[in-house]
């Protein structure tokens, strides 16, 4: 079973812009992706967590993930979904959950050669993360 | 790992105006679902510059990271169009975008939550345990949902699991419990948790992980103490009413032993020994000396 079929099967799909184009790049290893996450918390929450494990899926299929971190959208606030407008927060709570997101996004996704992007530019030095991203999935990610 | 705050925060208004807000129809954004929902009490431009800059995001990685791909939750779904779009109006490219199910209950209600606060995955703010037993005590019709969507168990084998009899229930929540404390946690946390969380079901075991509360000894009256006083002590609830109450309804059970009398004295003895309380489905806290 290739992955676009696995992620069928396991009802993780809910709408696709284009279902074949899709289908052919993610079960070729043809995808460079990315998943944003908004920094309104000091930490990942087990929505979130779905979303990890969806990239790590798509990373094992051969892909790419690039995971984003929005520092910069969460200080407009995503109205999705919401009746009412997000308290705003300061520059300085969203740094503080940006680098608490990042330190546990590391455990998550594999980082390095090949593995997920890592930006070099901006605040963060990325680079030395990849032995601390190494310790949980490479593991057994396959389960029992 | 890029963050958006390395390109967003340093643009000049006027340049991204012309740049791409040339690209967006006023109108058709109106039409989106998030805005939409917003028409009667409000939305302020602040707001609704957001499906902007999630565009932009993606026409930006586009074109810096060779990104041709963005995966979102599907409330998601306006917000990355509008990013597909820009880059088939400024670029002349495609680029695709799959939105992802929301993992809700057999409700209809978000799953992820407990009694409206957040499961994290920080294990400060949600411990190992408590992850445990939140995936632990999902209801039955969520199970295998939850074990399709979230771990890495082959098709195959899940498939395999929607045939077991239903007696095997429990089995498969200590399974969704266990992998998905694996992922989080790591392997050694996922075991404490599960022996812990057992622990308290038959009455034995290692129950180290188990959150504590130690009587201290000035609450002991001839080497014992009612167990109102106790569970008050404890915080299991707010007052000795709300305590006795939880009592009489048989929410409180001791070392796996329903609690009816509200007269029952704990003595030193148990408290060294250790005494585990369970209130209602969920909460359970060791009393010890």
């Amino acid at each position: 079973m290739k992955i676009y079929e696995e992620l069928k099967a396991r009802g993780l799909i809910a709408q696709v812009t284009d279902e074949d184009e899709i289908r052919e790049l993610i079960n070729n290893g043809g995808a460079k992706f990315y998943i944003g996450f908004d920094c309104t918390a000091d930490s990942l929450t087990a929505g979130h967590f779905m979303a990890l494990t969806l990239m790590k899926r798509l990373q094992m299929a051969g892909n790419k993930p690039v995971p984003l971190i929005c520092g910069g959208t969460t200080m407009i606030g995503d109205p999705s979904g919401r009746t009412d407008m997000r308290r705003m927060l300061t520059k300085e709570d969203i740094d503080h959950n940006a680098e608490c997101f990042k330190r546990q996004m590391e455990r998550f996704i594999e980082f390095g050669e090949g593995k997920a992007e890592i930006a070099s530019s901006g605040r963060w030095n990325g680079s030395s993360s990849s032995a601390r991203a190494r310790r949980r999935w490479s593991t057994t990610p396959t389960g029992s | 790992m890029v963050n958006n705050a390395d390109w967003l925060l340093n643009l000049n208004y006027v340049d991204m105006l012309r740049e791409v807000g040339t690209c967006f129809s006023v109108n058709n954004m109106l039409r989106a679902e998030c805005y939409k929902q917003r028409m009667e009490k409000g939305l302020s431009f602040l707001e609704f510059n957001y499906m902007i800059m999630q565009s932009y995001d993606f026409y930006y990685l586009y074109q810096h990271r060779g990104c041709n791909m963005q995966f979102g939750g599907d409330d998601q779904w306006s917000n990355m169009l509008g990013g597909t779009e820009l880059i088939r109006k400024k670029l002349g490219k495609d680029a695709y975008a799959m939105t992802i199910t929301l993992l809700t209950d057999s409700q209809g209600k978000k799953m992820g939550k407990t009694a409206g606060n957040a499961v994290w995955l920080d294990p400060n703010k949600t411990t190992p345990f408590e992850f445990y037993q939140y995936w632990r005590n999902v209801d039955d019709a969520d199970v295998m949902k939850c074990i399709r969507m979230l771990t890495f168990i082959p098709i195959e084998e899940i498939e395999e699991m929607e045939h077991w009899d239903l007696s095997r229930i429990n089995e498969k929540k200590e399974i969704l419990a266990f992998e998905l404390t694996k992922l989080v946690h790591g392997e050694e946390e996922a075991q404490k948790a599960q022996t812990a969380a057992r622990a308290l079901f038959t009455g034995s075991g290692d129950d180290a992980n188990m959150p504590s509360f130690a009587v201290p000894e000035t609450a002991l009256a001839d080497g014992k103490i009612n167990i109102v006083d106790m569970l008050l002590l404890g915080g299991i609830d707010k007052s000795k009413g709300k305590v006795r109450t939880l009592i009489e309804q048989g929410s409180i059970s001791l070392d796996g032993e329903r609690v009816s009398d509200t007269w029952m004295n704990i003595t030193a003895e148990q408290l060294k020994a250790g005494v585990k309380i369970r209130k209602g489905k969920k909460t359970y806290v060791k009393f010890t000396l």
